[in-house]
């Protein structure tokens, strides 16, 4: 039942900002400036900060008991049965978002590559890597995230130093976005549930090599997306101005699609870029199925977690072939992550708060 | 009573079915009758042509029977005829003191005073005895004593020391590893003249009783890795060991992965160097190849040459390699994706040139891939097997001659042959041949996934490639170290090399005991050191 | 335990096996067919027919012809006419023109590497929108090439093959990237046509261009109002509108000599640097205040005057300032009277630098009509030649 695998705090950090970097930014620049106009940035950096706070409490809930998964506190901090239901509720969700995840990619590579291709294979062909993924224990997850790291970093950093030339100022001023604090703050809650995906930590905290490094890593784990979301947004509001990118379903892709590569091999770059953003859905998807099927297992009390591999498939492939248009996918996406955005501000608050009032602590680590 | 003696004669049958001169060695003893000892040996041994015994009597006087056993081929005649029958037969015995020496122990006077042979053993169990002539020693029975000798006259034909043929390099040492274990384990130890080298031997194979011998540095090597790996090899229930593959193949982690876990190299400047690591050599009799582990899937980019030039230069061909594996792997795959997925990547010349010539060729470009990487893997095969002198031409004539004629045929586009060209000689550039064609396997499955999904297929290949490799252990050591775990510190060998002043420590991942290499610590400068 | 793996396995090849039954998207480069530049001019009305004049376009494409291109070993890759096809095809909108294209050809035809489309005068003055929209949805077409308007047919600006066109809708796109990269020509490609059609404080330009014989030339610009075209300027208003809306250096000026009036020096500008700030003038109107800072040098004098003289040299730099500043005040003024068309991009500045103001404004387009144009021009003429002319 426990995960003896232990996961380095690099590792740890590569995992919390390859989870985030997914799905969420094909279509943040767009649902952003929606509200927010060019103040759109901003908003990133209140849900980051937002997402911040949240990700700081989980790890304090977690550093109370080290040797503890969600899962298992729940249970000593409630009883037995509110622990598993919540552990449940959390399992569940990270299901449907890592289906969803995949869905949102693929609808996307269908609408803009691979046109005659059913989506369903694309999905399958997906799930079947990340199948494979899963089925390894907790140290190869952490160290397959450390490597794509930098598969997902390096790319993002060329392309945005690539497209920087096309940015026109103008386009990115006012920089508050002109319309006063409001909009802002609506926009950065709704930027804040496309940084969900860093609560998979309280699934992580226990494996750690070193606790101590702990708030350390998560930040740093979380700045890199942060500062990805960041330029993506700039970067799209500079080169397509507000108004035209309400007319992009997919303004991260349109994006590349603008940007020059001059005198290589290699003249557009946008299937490449999509290449390496099938890595960082990869490992989004990867990476939270994996807790959910952990919790799973955790939560059934089963031995090994790849026996719950193969049951839960189907559900998967459910979930992400449930909304049946593109429209259907981005109103599932906003219902779930709006379920996990409260999961997320809830849970891990009353946890403490009653883990605190009672004094319940877990065992010190050894 | 019927039914007895059939039930007799059935085990008669297994038990002669199973009958193992071994087993028979270890159930009877060793008597004081010469006789009845050569037959037992008789017995055991079979009279094979090439077993001699030779017969003689210890000195005209004393009259004892004595005989001398061993397989003709292995021994070293002059050793036999030099240092064993001629100090037995002619010089001592015939002196006036042989009477003294019917009273004394006649076997200790001639361990002590007579033989003049390097290595001498006196046994008394029959299966150590049988064991001395199959090892290529001889064996000396006196009548009247129990006692055996087992005499080191090993003496067969050895290839010369010679470059190793698989991984040649520019600069660097000549001299490879060879086929007898004893010539190895002595390069090895020429180059590390330290008392701390230990070897230690074992055997391995019920039939074939293979010498493999251990090599590590005491006091450096992690004392845990080294008694794995005697672990694992103790462990191996093999009835013959032909080669280190065989070895190799027992005691690897994954058994099912492509990957080479263990490396297998025929330069004894190589073997050393990685030993200095921390690594574990296993030298096996029978073959030139050593192996080394526990290694890493960097260990296979590097070549001992690295280490010879300067570093920007080794650097530099660190790159090249990894550049060359790249090619290797997804040139072909990124052709199909290109041309029959994305031609809107390329520029627009560039894709009519491609276009023009795929005009006339009938197969999809996929066939066409597929069809020159086949050809070219055949033709790599065919040119190893082919006899020396035509093996480099029809390799040449097969690529030149093929590729033309197939391109003035239509059947392939130029740039299908440029691409696969390209591809093979890339996969040339790795230096280990073993982890060479792995990639070049992989390479296959590669190429089925684009064909199917383009550049997105390509890509979940990849994933799932980086993932199993990943996954990979050998000997509890991850694979992918020092890129995943990453090892900062142990990046400066990995994908560049980095100045040898600079690599003060040794692989940290491979949990050394000693972790300096150089005396002095935190001392920067080079310079300063040499002067 | 034996069963639940035979299960799975069996799951596994048939999912493998589900996928590998097709290859979907597999179309290889040779099957088809690339097109290179597309024109669309109105078609001619057939008597007799139901449509109206403007409602029936002729999409005119221009294919590549790849076998002439590449592949054979030796022979000189062929040229202009021989490497290229046009065919046209007649319909009410792209999409259905090209599916009448289609049944014209061998092979399915490819967006990917569309390098030009280029617009009839009067197609382009009817408003393009409905015709970009294809183009915009399609994944393959490349966002960075070129929209063009043509002085008189498409069709015949693609049937015009220069000498040096290998292949003629490349040898287009290398014209505009030259002129482009020269500051002669504003770097508008498609996706920034399209954003400055939609964006409300902005309109597009295009680059205009008119073919004869077999020499393709620029002509000016085309000036757009919304998506309809409404005018057009010459080259050298072109130089204008970049000098001031684009921020380029824009061409050289001529201006006549300090000394000697029936000289000229010719000035060619390597540098600009240029400031615009919006401001509320008190009748609530807006002004713009230009600054702009050129940096040249003299290519040609056709009189002896001797420039290291200071006072010549200052007024030499003035005379190319108060020219230059004439230039652009013609040119704003003519724009906004007579098309009223914000190709410079002012309202983007006002929404840019005056947010408030500008949620306050209905119709941008009213307000620029009563905007006012306050320019300073300085010059810094850098050097003057290699040598003066003998005296």
């Amino acid at each position: 039942m426990k995960e003896h695998g232990k996961l380095t705090e690099r590792q740890f950090a590569g995992i919390i900002a390859n989870t985030l970097i997914g799905a969420g930014n094909l279509v943040l620049p767009r649902t952003l400036t929606a509200i927010a106009g060019t103040g759109a940035w901003i908003a990133v950096l209140i849900g980051g900060f937002l997402s911040l706070v949240f990700m700081l409490i989980i790890i304090r809930l977690g550093l109370r008991f080290p040797e503890e998964t969600l899962m298992e506190y729940g249970t000593h901090i409630t009883n037995k049965w509110i622990g598993k239901s919540v552990g449940f509720l959390f399992c569940s969700y990270w299901l449907v978002l890592s289906s969803l995840v995949i869905r949102v990619f693929s609808s996307m590579l269908v609408s803009s590559v691979m046109i005659n291709t059913p989506i369903e294979v694309i999905i399958i062909a997906m799930l079947l890597v990340v199948v494979y993924f899963i089925r390894h224990d907790l140290q190869v997850i952490g160290r397959v995230n450390e490597l794509y790291f930098i598969f997902i970093i390096i790319p993002i950093l060329f392309g945005i130093f690539l497209s920087i030339s096309e940015v026109n100022p103008i386009r990115l001023l006012p920089l508050t976005g002109g319309q006063g604090f409001l909009p802002l703050l609506t926009a950065g809650i709704g930027s804040f549930f496309s940084f969900l995906g860093f609560e998979i930590i309280v699934m992580l905290i226990p494996s750690i090599t070193t606790q101590k490094l702990t708030y350390n890593y998560s930040i740093k784990g979380l700045l890199s997306p942060l500062v990805v979301y960041m330029t993506i947004v700039l970067l799209a509001v500079g080169i397509f101005g507000v108004e035209e990118l309400q007319n992009l379903t997919w303004p991260t892709l349109e994006l590349i699609k603008v940007t020059p590569f001059p005198g290589l091999i290699l003249e557009r770059l946008e299937v490449v870029f999509i290449s390496f953003w099938v890595v960082a859905i990869f490992t989004t998807s990867g990476n939270l199925l994996y807790v959910s099927i952990l919790g799973f297992s955790q939560v059934l009390q089963i031995e090994e977690h790849k026996t719950l591999i193969f049951p839960l498939l189907p559900l998967v492939f459910f979930f992400a072939m449930l909304p049946g248009s593109i429209y259907k996918v981005f109103d599932m996406m906003d219902i779930i992550s709006k379920v996990g955005g409260l999961l997320v501000c809830s849970i891990p608050v009353l946890y403490y708060l009653i883990s605190v009032i009672w004094d319940k602590k877990g065992d010190e680590r050894s | 009573m019927k039914k007895k003696n059939i039930r007799n004669r059935i085990k008669e049958i297994i038990n002669s079915g199973t009958d193992n001169p071994g087993e028979k060695a270890q159930e009877k003893k060793l008597s004081k009758k010469l006789k009845e000892n050569l037959q037992l040996i008789e017995d055991i041994i079979g009279l094979s042509d090439d077993v001699v015994i030779r017969k003689f009597t210890l000195g005209n006087k004393l009259g004892i029977k004595a005989a001398l056993i061993f397989i003709d081929g292995l021994i070293d005649k002059q050793v036999i005829n030099e240092s064993i029958l001629k100090p037995l037969l002619i010089e001592e015995f015939s002196a006036e003191d042989t009477k003294v020496l019917a009273v004394n122990d006649i076997v200790n006077f001639i361990k002590e005073n007579t033989m003049t042979i390097n290595e001498l053993e006196v046994v008394d169990n029959l299966e150590e005895a049988v064991q001395g002539p199959l090892n290529g020693d001889s064996i000396l029975m006196i009548d009247g004593y129990q006692q055996v000798f087992i005499l080191n006259s090993k003496g067969w034909k050895t290839r010369e020391i010679s470059e190793p043929q698989t991984e040649s390099i520019i600069r660097g040492p000549r001299d490879g590893f060879v086929e007898t274990l004893r010539i190895n384990t002595a390069l090895i130890r020429r180059r590390l003249k330290h008392p701390a080298l230990r070897i230690k031997s074992m055997n391995v194979g019920k039939y074939s009783k293979t010498d493999v011998a251990i090599c590590y540095i005491e006091g450096l090597t992690n004392k845990h890795l080294v008694e794995e790996v005697k672990e694992r090899i103790n462990n191996i229930d093999i009835d013959n060991v032909l080669e280190s593959g065989f070895i190799e193949q027992l005691i690897e982690d994954n058994h099912i992965s492509p990957f080479p876990q263990i490396l297998s190299t025929e330069r004894p400047d190589r073997v050393v160097a990685n030993m200095l690591e921390g690594r574990i050599a296993i030298v096996t009799d029978g073959t030139p190849f050593v192996l080394v582990a526990p290694v890493t899937f960097s260990v296979f980019l590097q070549s001992p040459e690295d280490y010879y030039d300067r570093f920007i230069i080794g650097s530099f061909l660190r790159v090249l390699r990894f550049v060359a594996i790249v090619i290797a792997l997804i040139l072909p795959s990124l052709y199909i994706s290109v041309i029959a997925f994305h031609p809107e990547m390329i520029p627009t010349q560039l894709a009519l040139a491609f276009a023009g010539g795929r005009a006339a060729v009938p197969f999809p470009s996929y066939m066409e891939a597929f069809m020159m990487t086949g050809l070219m893997e055949l033709l790599r095969e065919a040119s190893i097997r082919l006899p020396n002198p035509i093996g480099p031409t029809i390799g040449i004539v097969g690529a030149l001659i093929i590729g033309e004629a197939a391109v003035s045929a239509s059947v392939v586009s130029p740039f299908m042959v440029i691409i696969v060209a390209t591809t093979t000689i890339a996969s040339f550039a790795i230096p280990d041949y073993s982890a060479a064609i792995a990639l070049r396997l992989v390479k296959f499955p590669l190429m089925i996934l684009s064909t199917i999904f383009g550049l997105y297929g390509l890509v979940l290949g990849l994933i799932a490639l980086s993932v199993h490799l990943v996954s990979l252990k050998s000997f509890g050591i991850p694979y992918m170290t020092p890129m995943a775990p990453s090892r900062i510190n142990d990046l400066k060998d990995a994908l560049l090399r980095a100045p040898l002043w600079s690599m003060v420590t040794r692989p940290q991942y491979m949990r050394t005991k000693n972790k300096q290499r150089f005396s002095s610590k935190g001392d920067d400068d080079g310079n300063e050191r040499t002067r | 335990m034996n069963y639940i793996k035979c299960f799975k396995l069996l799951l596994i090849i048939c999912l493998i096996s589900f996928i590998t039954t097709g290859c979907w998207d597999l179309k290889d480069i040779d099957q088809r067919s690339i097109i290179i530049a597309i024109g669309i001019d109105f078609a001619e009305t057939p008597e007799g027919s139901n449509y109206e004049h403007s409602e029936l376009i002729k999409l005119t494409a221009q294919i590549a012809i790849p076998q002439k291109l590449g592949g054979g070993a030796g022979q000189p890759p062929a040229m202009g006419e021989e490497s290229v096809w046009n065919v046209s095809a007649v319909g009410l909108n792209i999409s259905m023109a090209i599916m009448q294209l289609n049944e014209k050809l061998q092979y399915e035809i490819f967006l990917g590497h569309v390098r030009a489309i280029i617009f009839s005068e009067d197609v382009a003055k009817e408003g393009i929108l409905r015709y970009l929209n294809y183009f915009r949805n399609n994944p393959d077409f490349r966002r960075l090439s070129y929209i063009m308007i043509s002085e008189d047919k498409a069709e015949d600006v693609l049937n015009t093959y220069p000498k040096t066109a290998i292949i003629q809708g490349v040898y287009l796109m290398n014209m505009v990237e030259t002129a482009v990269k020269k500051g002669n020509m504003p770097d508008i490609p498609f996706i920034e046509f399209v954003i400055r059609l939609v964006d409300k404080g902005i309109d597009p330009v295009a680059i205009m261009i008119n073919s004869f014989e077999n020499k393709i030339k620029f002509s000016g610009l085309a000036v757009f109002k919304g998506e309809r075209m409404v005018g057009k300027m010459n080259i050298e208003e072109g130089w204008s509108f970049i000098q001031l809306a684009e921020k380029k250096q824009g061409g050289f000026e001529v201006v006549r000599d300090v000394k000697d009036e029936l000289g000229r020096v010719t000035i060619f500008f390597s540098g600009i640097q240029s400031n615009l700030r919006p401001m509320l003038t008190e009748d609530d109107n807006f002004l713009f205040k230009v600054d702009l800072d050129f940096e040249g040098r003299a290519i040609s004098q056709e009189t002896p005057t001797d420039y290291s003289n200071q006072i010549l040299f200052n007024e030499l730099e003035q005379r190319v300032s108060n020219e230059v500043k004439r230039e652009l005040e013609v040119l704003f003024y003519k724009i906004q009277k007579k098309y009223n068309s914000d190709i410079f991009g002012f309202g983007e500045m006002v929404r840019a630098y005056m947010p408030k103001e500008w949620d306050k404004i209905d119709n941008w387009r009213e307000k620029f009509r009563t905007t006012k144009l306050d320019i300073t021009v300085r010059t810094k003429i850098r050097r003057i030649g290699m040598t003066n002319l003998i005296q």
